[in-house]
């Protein structure tokens, strides 16, 4: 396992160094476009426009990052891997595909992990919120993580039946950005309900109570955000096996 | 079916392999029961036109795609990586990384330490003369260096057995030389290779055993020598200067005799024939006639054209 985690890093860097442009770009994009947005937005307006809200904001796309560098990476990867025609090698390996999925998956989330910190700062600074950082804030983003996961398996499922998805990816990317910014935890009853069965929506109210308003939430939504994640990987896992054997029976594993 | 006197226990067999594929209309059936047995220090070549369901043969034997029916029995089962495979076309490794890279990245997803994965990969791409490309990104080797980087990947974790689609396909002259000494090295070794292809002379040079499938059948199978004296003559081949267009008449005539017709060749068996076939031909432009020699390829052509013979005398 240990041995898989390792010649994955190994295979990112060898890839990174040799076509840094490629991975800073993305990073660089991201960081101009939201340094632009705040200090636009601030500009314009003063930061009267959003108010006590700014931190909310912040934090719901600071999440949206995180959340869809993981989920545009698996689904990414593999439609990677099948333009490639690599998916049936990897097939045909000792953890097959959903492992080597799961491993890279894992790796990723490290990368990701260093790649925003300058998208973090950019926002941070631009928008000038400040953010209380508390130790249980790890619970909320290890939860994001795992439901990003669970989304990134399903729509990595969808790509090797379907082979190209970058358009339902970016589909979802903005679907996300709006379900995000909704503060599902400031609703009355029935609808704040809704929050909890969607994905990684619990997630993001618990980072939103933690690190916008210092609050520490309930332990009932941190709970529920745990069975939401578990939920939506068990998911993204079911769907993804299930999508591996359909391409096994329509001879498509390794078309594209 | 009688078991092989120097391996008496075949390391692969499968049993009645049954797939069809869903099409406009109906099923496409690309395998209709096939049976195959897999011996160690034996190269199996299996031969047939395109279509043939080679493809899928092979990809149901790794595990790859799904069977309709009928089963696979390995020795060693349980893993994913008894075998190693080169697939069909050209991408079978990272374009991005070097030779060894992807040596040493698949060995040890395989199963190999990736100090030990590093150590067989420089072996290999040694043995297939690329030592000196080893630290060159594959993306940018020939077609012919790929396909032998392939070959090192699908070995680099020393399975004992090794499936090859089509592994000559595209591949220059100089590095079908490698393959075909590389083949017989691994042969000694004792691996048992499958191979597909539709090169009957590369098949001949290195199969101990053929079996030639058409649409979805073994319609021939035996050791490459005794099919090879068990044939009747070697077929004429008659190439002409143009094709003949799609509505001659002189098509039906040809078939009538069994003469199978490939654009601009015509392949007749039987010197009797052979006249017959130049009358109907008479008086189109001639390129050559020639005898072929007692080949694979005579063999092949003919039993596909007694196939189609077959097939077209009925009611369609
Ligand atoms: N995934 C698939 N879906 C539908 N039809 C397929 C698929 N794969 C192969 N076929 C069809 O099955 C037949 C056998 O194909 P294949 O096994 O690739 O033959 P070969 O390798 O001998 O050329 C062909 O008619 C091909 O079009
Ligand atoms: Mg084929």
């Amino acid at each position: 396992m240990l041995q898989l985690a390792y010649i994955e890093f190994w295979r990112y860097l060898r890839a990174f160094f040799r076509y840094p442009l490629e991975v800073l770009g993305g990073v660089l994009g991201a960081v101009v476009v939201f340094a632009l947005f705040f200090s636009g937005v601030r500009y314009l307006a003063g930061p009267a426009l959003f108010g006590e809200r700014l931190e909310a904001l912040v934090v719901s796309l600071l999440a949206w990052t995180l959340a869809f560098s993981l989920l545009s990476y698996i689904a990414s990867t593999l439609t990677e891997e099948a333009l490639a025609g690599l998916l049936e090698q990897l097939a045909l390996t000792r953890p097959g595909l959903l492992g080597v999925v799961l491993v890279r998956s894992a790796v990723s989330l490290f990368q990701i992990g260093l790649l925003n910190i300058p998208v973090f700062l950019a926002i941070l600074l631009t928008s000038g919120a400040r953010l209380d950082f508390h130790p249980l804030t790890l619970l909320p983003l290890a939860t994001l993580a795992l439901g990003a996961l669970g989304l990134g398996l399903l729509l990595g499922g969808l790509a090797l039946i379907y082979k190209r998805v970058g358009q339902l990816v970016s589909l979802l990317q903005f679907l996300f950005l709006g379900l995000f910014l909704v503060r599902f935890e400031a609703l009355t009853q029935p609808w704040n309900a809704l929050g909890y069965l969607l994905p990684l929506v619990p997630s993001v109210a618990a980072l939103r109570l933690l690190l916008g308003r210092g609050e520490d939430p309930e332990w009932g939504l941190l709970f529920l955000t745990g069975i939401n994640a578990l939920a939506y990987i068990a998911f993204g896992i079911g769907f993804f096996k299930r999508a591996l054997r359909r391409a096994r029976r329509q001879g498509t594993l390794g078309t594209y | 079916m009688n078991p092989n006197v120097q391996n008496p226990t075949p390391v692969l067999q499968a049993h009645a392999l049954r797939k069809r594929y869903p099409k406009a209309k109906g099923w496409l059936e690309a395998l209709k029961g096939v049976s195959l047995q897999l011996f160690r220090g034996e190269i199996l070549t299996l031969l047939g036109p395109n279509g043939a369901g080679k493809t899928t043969l092979v990809k149901i034997l790794a595990g790859l795609v799904e069977p309709d029916g009928g089963r696979v029995e390995v020795l060693q089962e349980g893993k994913r990586t008894w075998m190693g495979a080169v697939l069909e076309g050209n991408r079978n490794l990272y374009w991005r990384l070097t030779a060894l890279e992807n040596l040493i990245y698949f060995g040890t997803l395989r199963g190999l330490i990736p100090k030990e994965a590093r150590r067989r990969g420089l072996e290999l791409l040694e043995t297939v003369g690329l030592a000196e490309k080893a630290q060159q990104t594959v993306g940018t080797l020939s077609r012919g260096q790929q396909q032998r980087a392939a070959l090192a990947a699908a070995l680099v974790h020393d399975p004992p057995i090794l499936f090859l689609d089509e592994p000559t396909l595209g591949v220059d002259l100089e590095a079908q030389e490698a393959i075909r000494t590389w083949l017989l090295r691994l042969k000694e070794q004792g691996k048992a290779v499958l191979l597909t292809t539709h090169q009957m002379d590369f098949a001949e040079a290195v199969a101990d055993r053929v079996a030639i499938l058409q649409e979805g059948e073994v319609v021939l199978e035996g050791r490459t020598q005794e099919v090879l004296e068990g044939s009747p003559g070697a077929p004429y081949r008659i190439e002409l200067q143009a094709p003949l267009g799609e509505g001659d008449p002189r098509l039906a005539q040809l078939r009538a005799f069994e003469a199978e017709v490939e654009g601009k060749v015509v392949r007749v068996v039987g010197e009797e024939t052979l006249w017959e076939v130049l009358r109907i031909l008479d008086p189109l432009p001639l390129e050559r006639v020639e005898r072929e020699s007692l080949s694979l390829a005579g063999l092949f052509w003919r039993i596909l054209g007694e196939r189609s013979e077959r097939c077209s005398s009925l009611p369609t």
